[in-house]
């Protein structure tokens, strides 16, 4: 039912904010003999109670069903001013703002063009204003469940925060167990190991009834909108149950032999292995990509927890929200970058962490190439700012702290070894500074270059050959072992990942969030959030504060039980569209897909999803893409009148 | 692509600690030093550099760089430091090592290396011999000024104590002379002599002028002022005396080297007696300058000087009073204490460093380190 | 209903946490010392490395505050003292006098033009004025105008003034053009106790005082100023519109020169490394490129610390797209020339050894941030004054006493999305202990509206 539009104009002083520049009382004269216009009023501050009350009052005297405010920016005022219409009973969303304040008095000084300004942009909005429709905010129940993708630091977190909030989680890991890379990241500080803040975390997930851990498993399908998600979890087989005890006597019987990814390639384990001490669930696996099935671990376990039968499975499951917390890799260097594979004493940050910690290989013994050296290098900045051809365009952000730390553990432990340590900037920011003045202290020596050191194999050994900017001298420097600090990279398998779920990646190739600076947790879909390093290197404290910043934005989505949206979304008209998939392909919040209808196919939005961009409607060849609030005669009567087309 | 060989490395990092270096990692090579000195003021050079240069433990690059002789302790650096390395004491550790390096019967190295009681013992064992060997010269005892001047006059005296002399000046000059080698002395010079010379002389005068303007650095360079030609004048008036001795007291020349032996000795015992003084007094403020001593050798060295002036004044205001048992006394103990200066301090010791700073001077003013003009 | 939470300090960490767990559902009381929430951010130009425009991001968050019925704002106010323990903490807040009836108060500004009393201007960092009776600026919320005591005539009237006046009351011109009659000079200050579950700190940072570091001359040279007045130079909305010109003259510079860890990375003043000046400094000399595209433009720095995500790539788009150039080396000095009050920076080019000057029309200190102190709530700090974590590992952001958390600046000198990060990672904290205590109802307290 279309009502003729009775308009009702108000213009607002705004003490002299307005009033000095813009000759008010002209302009309400003037809104007065625009069409539809019906009474027109001015006053000190719409804002203020009373002039809200003038607003009511003259709604129900002159019966209007549409008002324009000419006031502030709708950014600051446009809630108070729906309020108050609706309780005139008027749908709020008729009405329309004019911003003559941060548009036109704040920005001009020539009162009578600022006049003539106000003038034209209370035209613009009256025409738009007579097309208004009354539109509905749709609400949406929730689920209360949310789903964290990663078993590292950041997604236990996560976890650990949203289930003490009152959430159901299903933490779900790829990974045979808990942990992720932090388990593996040896001395963070002084007297803590990563393996150290894995087990802290475990252990208060295992206490935790409201999370639901599964492991070897991974997302395979996931659609729906914010608050009602549908996930399919695919967990896969570990043949192995929860008799396990940790006897270990599966491990000896078991002929297969392969590289421990556990322990970055330094050691190797069996096809039936347990990850690494703290890991949990506390039951061996089968790795099923190498295992030959030829029954040994079978037979040597005598408590019957081996089932080489067992089958994965599939959940489904129904979830309010998406945790992200996939993580990184570690960069890994070519062969030949840095002589990086030529040598065995060439190794990486990673695989010296490992060699450093007690649960390590060496048993916390640094032994390279069956020796402890006597000279170390650390090469920094290994696949990070630009240094290599195959280096990503970032910095990795942990490697200079992380690297001192383990510098200044090796001059601990071993005090005689020489520790050099070759840079470019030292990034050891915030508190971390006292790391860098520590590792002077303790002897540790820096070796600055701008252009990347050259490593050779000679017969002798490891030769680094660098320019040392500070000194501008050639240096070579024949050392014993040579650690590659590495940087982070996205995860291999993050494409999959970007394809599975609707998030999106930057440049640099994470996870992309909705603005660095103020939404670091939040990717542009709704209900999808990011935690730790799947958006960008990060360290394990910032990891950390990541997922709980990530699960407190879980709680604002879910905490009602309800989501409301805004009612400017996206709508099509079924039978103007033609189903070109143009906007398909185009919307940034993958929130329109396909479906038929009376036998065509023709595009559909999810209006949970929509976030109201226009970008579909901009780019629909044939009109039927129209957006509540924009809608082209809407913008098209502003356009109009702007141009002073129409009425004048 | 390789501009250098293989760099010897060698981590003498504790052995600079042990020298005295003791903020030597604190460095992170921020050029402050450099930045906020009046000495690189006038020059092409960076007090940085050597500091890195000796945190890498590049030896070869260490013995060849001039830096360290080139201070002349202001002290500015240490408040701009932002780490609180010490540069200052950094730089003079620096020149112990380099000192050592410098040095090739190896006594540098112990010197500098060993601890204040082995020296003490290695001088009073020197001292010991001196004396002994005075004693066995002239073995009566002196009661008056007749067999004093006798005894002072003592033929086999004279030689003997040029010959030490010698001996001290040769060891001193063949380590100056390895010291010129190793910077490369002779090669990169751009700058003629007396050009070169005109440009040391005239940035000295102006740079020290600079610093007496500071009544912190006023103090400092009067006291080694006071040192130096306490030292150069008692040397004077030592050989004017062996050579002309006095016999007439009352002769004008022998007032004159009176009095001068007089200013020489209260000069010396000014000089290196008022670091001691503000060292011990725990009620003042200590100056950043008293605290730079914190290697023994500067201490023996110090005390070298003060009682070589002490004992000097005692032996003159004795004489002069005619006390000729006390003045032989003091006369023993004097010579005791100039011998090992003589044989330990002047060639491996601290004192040697007027000559090093000469050489580092004249070569880096011959290779046009020195700036025409000093920056504003 | 559940117990209420309470923040302390209204920067971006403040706001963001307290927008969190007004969305989680739960009251929170937001307390400022200052009459607008904002904080610092509110003082930036643009962030880096994207180069918003600070206040637009800002804003439209301030804005959220006052849109929420569970958020009492409490700005202009000071936490005096915070008794007891997780889940039932006593706070007594001291509400300082604004003579200024904010229910009444619509923020036209009117009373501002009138008042004859001209003051440093707190927040253009005391380069511009604003008046006895002020307005934070334009953009404060709430956007109420207050009277500060100690320039007021009417209040604190000078003595001389006093005397001549025989006791009848001075001024009064913000009372007369008043058009809601919302002045009341009789205002006293109010002390309020509050009984909260838990407490967030985001107390935030305060620039270290330059002065305290002679060899720059800040404060006694004109043309050296701090990176907050240049944030404000810069600003459009700044005390000189937004064009970069010298204190001395009035002239726009053509070299201007930024220097790194000024107070910071110096065991002489911070040990701490102010983690955010490198990538501040390389978006003002940016900005300074964008108004000035002749400008020279140098930043002299010791590590280039280009950390976070897209900061190096920033970092290499200011030097090869903007020209930036970045020297090595530690500035140690600065003297000022007398003839045209241009600067003389002394330091050591670390790429060639060697001592160097160079004459700058303008220099900005990136000086070192410290935390601001707060002595009420019982935690601990740490030698540079940040209130410690008790376990960054574990709780991530509880301070030394359990329900206590400590949020951005006051924990560490973080940028802007690591202390949005922590503020988020609190609010779900302090929501899950505040959701534990049930109360019957909670004392509301009125808190400021827009």
């Amino acid at each position: 039912m279309i009502q003729e539009p009775r308009v009702g104009v108000f213009i607002c002083h705004c003490g002299h904010n307005i009033a000095a520049k813009v000759d008010v009382k002209q302009v309400a004269d003037y809104a007065k003999t625009l069409p539809n216009v019906i009474v027109s009023h001015h006053y000190v501050f719409m804002c203020s109670t009373v002039g809200q009350e003038l607003i009511r009052e003259e709604i129900k005297k002159h019966n209007l069903n549409r008002v324009v405010v000419a006031a502030c920016s709708p950014s600051m005022h446009e809630p108070t001013f729906r309020t108050a219409i609706e309780s005139a009973g008027l749908n709020k969303y008729l009405l329309e703002m004019a911003n003559i304040r941060e548009h036109c008095s704040w920005a001009h000084s020539d009162k009578e063009a600022a006049t003539e300004k106000a003038k034209d942009l209370v035209r613009m909005a009256v025409a738009k204003a007579s097309l208004l429709e009354p539109l509905e905010e749709e609400e949406f129940p929730v689920s209360p469940t949310v789903l964290v993708l990663g078993g590292g630091v950041a997604g236990m977190r996560a976890a650990i925060d949203l289930a003490e909030w009152g959430f159901n989680v299903y933490l779900v890991e790829k990974n045979p167990t808990l942990g992720g890379r932090a388990a593996l990241t040896g001395w963070l500080t002084n007297n803590r190991r990563g393996a150290d803040v894995v087990n802290n975390l475990i252990n208060k997930i295992v206490d935790n009834k409201n999370i639901h851990v599964f492991t070897n498993a991974e997302l395979v399908e996931f659609s729906g909108f914010p608050g009602n998600f549908k996930a399919k979890i695919k967990v896969n087989p570990r043949f192995v149950n929860e008799k396990c005890i940790l006897c270990g006597e599966c491990e000896i019987e078991c002929p297969i032999e392969v590289s421990n990814e556990y322990q970055y390639g330094l050691s190797r384990r069996k096809a039936i292995f347990f990850p690494f001490k703290a890991a949990y669930p506390p039951i061996y696996v089968i790795d099923q990509r190498v295992c030959i099935k030829c029954g040994e671990c079978v037979k040597a376990c005598q408590y019957g927890a081996i089932n080489l039968a067992e089958q994965s499975l599939t959940l489904d499951l129904n979830v309010g929200a998406i945790v992200i917390a996939t993580g990184y890799d570690p960069y890994h260097p070519p062969k030949g970058e840095y002589a990086y594979g030529l040598h065995n004493n060439i190794i990486t940050l990673f695989q010296l962490e490992r060699l450093l910690d007690e649960d390590g290989p060496t048993q916390g013994k640094l032994i390279i190439g069956g020796a402890v050296p006597k000279r170390i290098a650390f090469i920094l900045c290994v696949g990070s700012r630009n240094t290599t051809p195959s280096s990503k365009n970032y910095c990795s952000r942990m490697c200079c702290t992380s690297t001192l730390i383990n510098a200044i553990k090796i001059k601990e432990k071993y005090p005689d070894i020489d520790v050099y340590v070759l840079y470019q900037d030292i990034n050891t920011y915030g508190n971390d500074e006292t790391l860098y003045e520590q590792a002077g202290e303790k002897l540790v020596k820096f070796i600055k270059f701008e252009k990347p050191p050259t490593v050779d194999i000679s017969p002798e050994g490891i030769v680094i050959d660098v320019y040392e900017t500070t000194i501008q001298e050639e240096i070579s420097i024949p050392v014993d072992a040579l650690v590659l600090s590495v940087g982070m990279v996205p995860r291999r398998d993050q494409n999959e990942l970007i394809a599975t779920t609707r998030a999106s990646c930057g440049e640099d190739g994470f996870i992309r969030e909705v603005h660095l600076k103020l939404n670091p947790v939040e990717a542009p879909t709704h209900g999808i959030f990011l935690a730790g390093a799947v958006t960008g290197p990060k360290n394990i404290i910032e990891s950390i504060r990541a997922g709980s910043a990530a699960a407190s934005k879980v709680a604002t989505l879910l905490s009602e039980g309800k989501v409301r949206t805004e009612p400017f979304t996206a709508n099509v008209n079924e039978e103007r569209c033609s189903g070109c998939r143009i906007c398909v392909g185009l919307c940034p919040y993958k929130a329109i897909s396909l479906r038929e209808i009376n036998d065509r196919m023709v595009a559909y939005v999810e209006r949970a999803l929509c976030m109201g961009c226009g970008t579909c409607s901009a780019a629909c060849p044939s009109g039927a893409m129209q957006q509540y609030g924009f809608k082209d005669i809407q913008i098209m009567a502003q356009v109009v009148a702007a141009t002073g087309g129409g009425i004048k | 692509m390789k501009a250098t060989p293989y760099i010897s490395f060698k981590d003498i990092n504790r052995e600079i600690i042990e020298l005295g270096g003791k903020g030597i990692f604190k460095c992170y090579q921020c050029g402050a030093c450099t930045a906020t000195c009046a000495i690189a003021e006038g020059m092409f050079i960076s007090f940085r550099r050597v500091i890195k240069y000796s945190q890498l433990g590049l030896v070869d690059k260490l013995r060849r760089d001039l830096v360290p002789w080139l201070c002349n302790v202001h002290g500015d650096c240490i408040e701009a430091c932002p780490r609180n390395a010490n540069p200052c004491e950094i730089l003079a550790s620096l020149r112990r090592y380099q000192s050592v390096l410098y040095d090739w019967t190896g006594i540098s190295r112990w010197w500098y290396f060993s601890t204040l009681k082995k020296k003490l013992l290695a001088i009073i064992i020197l001292s010991g011999i001196s004396i002994l060997g005075l004693l066995s010269l002239f073995s009566t005892s002196i009661m008056n000024y007749l067999s004093m001047n006798i005894f002072v006059n003592l033929p086999n005296l004279l030689p003997i104590g040029l010959l030490i002399v010698l001996l001290s000046i040769s060891l001193l000059v063949s380590n100056g002379y390895r010291m010129y080698k190793f910077v490369g002395g002779g090669k990169e010079y751009t700058v003629r002599f007396f050009d070169a010379l005109k440009r040391v002389l005239s940035f000295w005068i102006k740079s020290e002028n600079e610093a007496m303007k500071i009544p912190d650095k006023r103090i400092r360079i009067l006291e080694h002022m006071f040192i130096l030609a306490g030292i150069i004048m008692y040397i004077f008036l030592v050989l004017l005396y062996l050579i002309y001795p006095i016999i007439y007291s009352l002769n004008p020349y022998n007032y004159v080297l009176m009095i001068g032996r007089y200013i020489a000795a209260i000069m010396l015992v000014v000089g290196a007696g008022l670091p001691f003084v503000k060292r011990v007094s725990k009620s003042q403020k200590i100056h950043w300058y008293y605290k730079l001593f914190r290697h023994s050798t500067d201490w023996v060295g110090l005390g070298f000087v003060f009682a070589i002036g002490l004992t000097g004044l005692l032996m003159n205001i004795f004489n002069d009073l005619h006390i000729y048992s006390l003045t032989y006394v003091v006369y023993v103990i004097h010579i005791g204490i100039v011998f090992p200066f003589l044989i330990l301090e002047v060639p491996f010791g601290k004192h040697n460093h007027w000559l090093y700073k000469t050489i580092a001077n004249y070569v880096s003013a011959r290779r046009g380190l020195i700036r025409g003009e000093i920056l504003e | 209903m559940s117990k209420p939470v309470l923040v302390i300090g209204g920067g971006i960490s403040g706001i963001q946490a307290t927008i969190d767990l007004a969305k989680h559902g739960v009251e929170v009381y937001l307390v400022e010392r200052n009459p607008s929430i904002g904080g610092k951010m509110a003082q930036l130009d643009k962030t880096f490395p994207t180069l918003d425009c600070a206040s637009c991001i800002l804003t439209p968050k301030m804005a959220e505050v006052l849109r929420y019925n569970n958020i009492k704002l409490l700005t202009y106010s000071e936490v005096q003292e915070v008794k007891g323990n997780v889940g039932d903490f006593t706070v007594k807040i001291l509400r300082k006098p604004r003579y200024v009836d904010w229910d009444k108060c619509t923020g036209c500004g009117t009373c501002t033009e009138r008042c004859p009393v001209k003051v440093p201007d707190e927040y253009n960092v005391k380069l511009g004025q604003r008046k006895a009776i002020y307005i934070e600026y334009p953009q404060a919320v709430p956007r109420k105008a207050l009277i500060d005591y100690s320039h007021c005539l009417r209040l604190n009237p000078p003595p001389d003034l006093k005397e001549k006046a025989k006791g009848k009351p001075l001024c009064g011109a913000c009372e007369k053009v008043c058009p809601t009659k919302a002045i009341d000079y009789n205002q006293q200050p109010e002390i309020i106790e509050l009984n909260v579950a838990a407490i967030i700190l985001a107390t935030g940072l305060e620039l270290y005082d330059a002065s305290n570091i002679p060899e720059y001359g800040y404060g006694k040279y004109q043309n050296v100023y701090t990176n907050l007045e240049f944030e404000r130079i810069v600003s459009s909305t700044g005390p000189t519109n937004g064009n970069i010109i010298r204190r001395s003259d009035g002239k726009p510079p053509k070299r201007i020169a930024w220097i790194q860890c000024v107070g910071s990375r110096d065991v002489r003043f911070n040990h701490y490394c102010s983690a955010f000046c490198c990538m501040a400094a390389t978006k003002q000399a940016i900005l300074a490129k964008e108004l000035l595209p002749e400008v020279d433009t140098t930043i002299y720095y010791m590590d280039m610390r280009a950390f976070g995500k897209g900061f190096y790539e920033f970092y290499k788009r200011a030097m090869t797209e903007f020209g930036v150039k970045y020297v090595r080396g530690k500035v140690v000095k600065i003297t000022e020339r007398q003839d045209n009050k241009n600067l003389l920076l002394f330091y050591e080019d670390t790429i060639h050894s060697y001592m160097k000057k160079d004459e700058f029309d303008m220099v900005v200190l990136s000086v070192a941030v410290r935390p601001n102190r707060i002595t009420a709530a019982p935690v601990k700090t740490d030698k540079g004054g940040f209130i410690q974590i008790m376990d960054p590992y574990m709780d991530t952001v509880t301070s030394t006493t359990e329900g206590i958390f400590v949020i951005g600046g006051a924990a560490e000198a973080r940028d802007i999305p690591d202390s949005v990060t922590m503020a988020s990672s609190a609010a779900i904290k302090a929501s899950t202990i505040a959701k534990k205590c049930v109360v019957e109802q909670t004392i509301i307290t009125s808190g400021e509206r827009a």
